[in-house]
């Protein structure tokens, strides 16, 4: 098979970089789309061609999904990649470019549409006998869900079926709270996603968030590279991964790669996906919970610990080429740790700090690996998310990995925007994170207001200091 | 020497890595004038009526040699050359897509260089995936160039037509 030619990249920063790197790789052509606002960006500049596509506010440029196409279209390319956020979850962009004549790098929409849709990819994961964790199918009413959370026992967690990112969420403590968290979570998940379905889940305490990738040929095959650990977080935000999953039973292990596996092997699904799980380490059980239908933030970590590079194989899936690599052929080396690097303010309740990078140097060293799109006098634009950079960073073991991903931070120098930098590097410092030992609420319930009261404390000695 | 395309990129090669202002060749009854300065006289090369619609498949604008005007703008210029148009209001694309200079095809274009244009007047389509969005002139006034083909594809951004505003 002759593979791609010409590939339309429909998005921006770091992600549009990986991309077109995994074009040159490939001999392909590399087209990016830029709105107004990054035209002087990295990805513009390293790509064979530039494309304008509208001004900057993202609802008219990256949003846009007949822009996005006619972009595609106009400069002859014979493929695009959504890379993620944006539009890379929509369904109708998959089916746009099939009509238009041109190679969507991903799902079709039939096993986009199935494998996004919470509902449908939890009856799914039943009719496989993957384990899902406690709950509801889709609920019609608070009486509905009352009855649920009866039966499963609060806390639960009311979920938007359409939802993502902490939207259309609510934790419910007890019985008396159901009926406002209901109609908060309703209207949000109506606002955020225009689809109000919801459903309910046992609410775990303690739990580690476990996610598996995994690479389909749009035929029924399927290859996972493993599991990764995305535990530390704040406000549903990642803040830094792992892979594998360190400490994780044998039979949990098998289970969450293996259930991976089968799912999207059933949806017939072409190109990168993580079926994420939710594991009780109290019960010693693991639950599913979702499919991204596209590349992931965290995606290297998974690159670093197998040699298996996920964007590529994403674009020699889509030019029916198949996957380079079998099951048997897949092995885990080592662990990696990305760190998310974002221009915001930790000291101001991580409010975004766009504004022009003055500094940027980068730490180096074997196994240490930077996606940026960052670079010195480079402006962030305030129309974007905020993510900078990821500093990626492979060692022999968990222990080894953080200690250098801990040094790689110290040596990382950006001025002129705040980071979360430093944060990151006093989380890589805590006792309980280099013993593991955290769940996906521990940031916001157990460090963030100690982190605060130290930095406030260290300010107040600085100033009583210069008084003196 | 011939003024053929070949020896007028050549020549515009030339000016381009000099740092001379203005450049006038004469060949037989060819004439070549190039300048960097703002355009005096107010004519354009593709506004010249001996020009005439350059349809696509057409040789490099050869009439650029002919006319003796005032420079020689590409079919689409880069936004930085849109400058040259001092005096004009340059329309700019709304979008990525298709442009078009009539409703339909086979239709009498919108505007022909030379035509007098009222503020909100639709000057061409910008086609987004059947979506045709009608660009307007934001002044009234007259139609100094055409820069793009018909049916050429277009950035957002990028100078499609030059409108001299009227006093």
């Amino acid at each position: 098979m002759p593979g791609l030619r010409r590939v339309l990249i429909a998005n921006r920063g770091e992600i549009a970089v990986r991309v077109i790197k995994a074009c040159f790789d490939e001999g392909i052509e590399s087209v990016l789309a830029v709105s107004e606002a990054d035209r002087e960006s990295l990805g513009a500049q390293l790509a064979d061609r530039v494309v304008r596509i509208g001004p900057a506010p993202a609802a008219e440029s990256y949003l846009d999904l007949d822009r996005v196409v006619a972009a595609a279209k106009v400069t002859g390319c014979d493929a695009l990649h959504p890379g993620y956020g944006f539009l890379s979850e929509r369904a109708e962009l998959s089916a746009e470019c099939a009509e238009a004549g041109i190679v969507f790098v991903g799902p079709s929409a039939e096993a986009m549409r199935r494998s996004g849709d919470k509902a449908t990819a939890r009856a799914l994961a039943k009719e496989l006998a993957v384990p899902v964790n406690e709950g509801s199918d889709v609920i019609e009413s608070e009486e509905e869900a009352r009855a649920v959370a009866a039966e499963v026992g609060c806390p639960v967690l009311l979920k938007a079926s359409a939802g993502g990112g902490g939207r259309g969420m609510r934790l419910v403590e007890s019985e008396a709270d159901l009926a406002a968290a209901f109609a908060q979570a309703q209207a949000e998940a109506q606002a955020a996603f225009g689809d109000g379905r919801l459903f309910v889940e046992r609410y775990v305490r303690h739990a580690r968030h476990v996610e598996v990738q995994v690479l389909g040929d749009g035929e029924g095959g399927a290859v996972h590279l493993g599991h990764r650990d995305c535990t530390l977080q704040r406000r549903y935000q990642k803040l830094i991964e792992e892979a594998p999953a360190h400490g994780l039973p044998a039979e949990l292990d098998a289970q969450v790669t293996d259930s991976a596996r089968r799912m999207i092997s059933a949806l017939g699904y072409a190109g990168a996906a993580t079926c994420e799980f939710l594991v009780d380490p109290d019960r010693g059980s693991a639950g599913f919970l979702e499919i991204n239908a596209r590349l992931q933030v965290e995606h290297p970590v998974s690159e670093m610990v197998t040699g298996v590079d996920v964007v590529r194989e994403q674009l020699r899936i889509a030019g029916g080429r198949g996957l380079s690599v079998s099951q048997e052929e897949v092995e885990v080396h080592g662990h990696a740790v990305e760190v998310r690097i974002n221009a915001e303010s930790p000291a101001r309740g991580f409010a975004p700090t766009p504004g022009t990078v003055t500094t940027w140097v980068a730490p180096q060293g074997t196994g240490v690996r930077v996606d940026t799109a960052c670079f010195p006098g480079w402006t962030v634009p305030p129309h974007y998310d905020s993510l900078l950079a990821k500093l990626i960073v492979a060692g022999a073991d968990r222990e080894d990995a953080l200690q250098r991903t801990r040094r790689a931070l110290r040596h990382l120098r950006v001025e002129g925007v705040e980071t979360t930098a430093g944060f990151a590097l006093d989380l890589l410092e805590h006792p309980a994170v280099r013993a593991g030992r955290v769940h996906t609420r521990w940031v916001e319930e157990e460090f963030i207001d100690e982190w605060a009261a130290a930095q406030a404390a260290a300010a107040g000695d600085a100033r009583t200091g210069e008084a003196a | 020497m011939e003024m053929t395309p070949e020896t007028i990129k050549a020549l515009l090669d030339a000016f381009d890595e000099s740092e001379w202002r203005e450049m006038i060749v004469t060949v037989g009854d060819d004439r070549l004038h190039v300048s960097r300065d703002p355009i005096q006289d107010g004519t354009v090369a593709a506004a010249a009526p001996s020009a005439g619609p350059v349809a696509a498949g057409d040789p490099p604008p050869l009439p650029v040699a002919k006319a003796s005007s005032g420079a020689v703008p590409p079919t689409t210029p880069p936004p930085e050359e849109a400058a040259i148009f001092e005096g004009g209001t340059a329309i700019e694309s709304p979008s990525v897509g298709l442009f078009w200079r009539s409703p339909s095809p086979g239709a009498a274009p919108f505007v022909e260089v030379g035509d007098k244009v009222e503020a909100g007047q639709t000057v061409a389509i910008v086609e987004v995936m059947k979506l045709m969005n009608h660009v307007a002139s934001p002044v009234a006034g007259t139609v100094t160039a055409i820069l793009v083909e018909n049916g050429a594809s277009v950035e957002y951004g990028q100078s499609i037509v030059i409108v001299d505003p009227e006093e």
